[in-house]
């Protein structure tokens, strides 16, 4: 499984909708299950998986689905 | 709060979250997670409790709660791990923060039912008189 792919798996896992459904534009408190907490869940599952620690100003900065795996890749790169 | 500081600026934060989304976090399970948002004395804290569940959705949204009201003054780089919520020997809850900003005070009230635990924070940027 690729980095982008593992990274959509968590992503649909952990905000609770289909890998099918999720676009890069999906956003940060518009979609009714990605709020704070679920936030930091989604956080917390890529470090354990990709085993990185994000700098609170990336992690703010995950606002999309697309700025979640840029900044993912940014740190694996 | 010392009444002989000048409040210079201030902000407002509140924050409401479910208990509920916090009944399956066990210190096993999740230590990780729950040390990203709290410390460790929080966590002794609400792990003593017969329903940690509540104890940790409220300092949660206590939590959500400085931040917005730090963030509604141009303090911005405050996070979860940061903020410490204790209680003192009475029971009222304090917030503690790094040194650096000791030049802001907080007002906190928390409350929890069994569904919802709710939080509304006054932070007070002060300069001393003297």
């Amino acid at each position: 499984m690729s980095e982008e792919d593992t990274i959509k798996k968590i992503f649909g896992e952990v905000i609770g909708i289909d890998e099918s459904e999720i676009t890069d534009s999906i956003a940060y408190n518009s979609h009714e299950s990605w709020d704070s907490l679920v936030h930091l869940e989604l956080v917390n599952e890529l470090e354990d998986e990709f085993d990185v620690e994000f700098e609170m100003d990336d992690i703010i900065a995950m606002e999309t689905f697309g700025k979640v795996k840029e900044i993912v890749k940014k740190y694996l790169s | 709060m010392n009444l002989s500081n000048n409040i210079t600026n201030f902000g407002v934060g509140t924050d409401i979250e479910s208990v509920e989304r916090f009944n399956n976090y066990t210190l096993s399970d999740d230590s990780n997670f729950l040390r990203s948002i709290f410390s460790e004395s929080e966590l002794v804290y609400c792990f003593s409790k017969e329903s940690p569940a509540n104890h940790l959705a409220v300092r949660f949204v206590g939590k959500e709660s400085v931040i917005k009201a730090l963030y509604s003054i141009g303090i911005e780089d405050v996070f979860y791990r940061d903020i410490e919520i204790l209680n003192k020997s009475n029971g009222v809850p304090y917030i503690k923060l790094d040194d650096m900003y000791k030049n802001i005070q907080f007002q906190i009230s928390l409350s929890h039912s069994k569904e919802n635990a709710i939080a509304f924070v006054i932070a007070m940027e002060v300069t001393d008189n003297e």
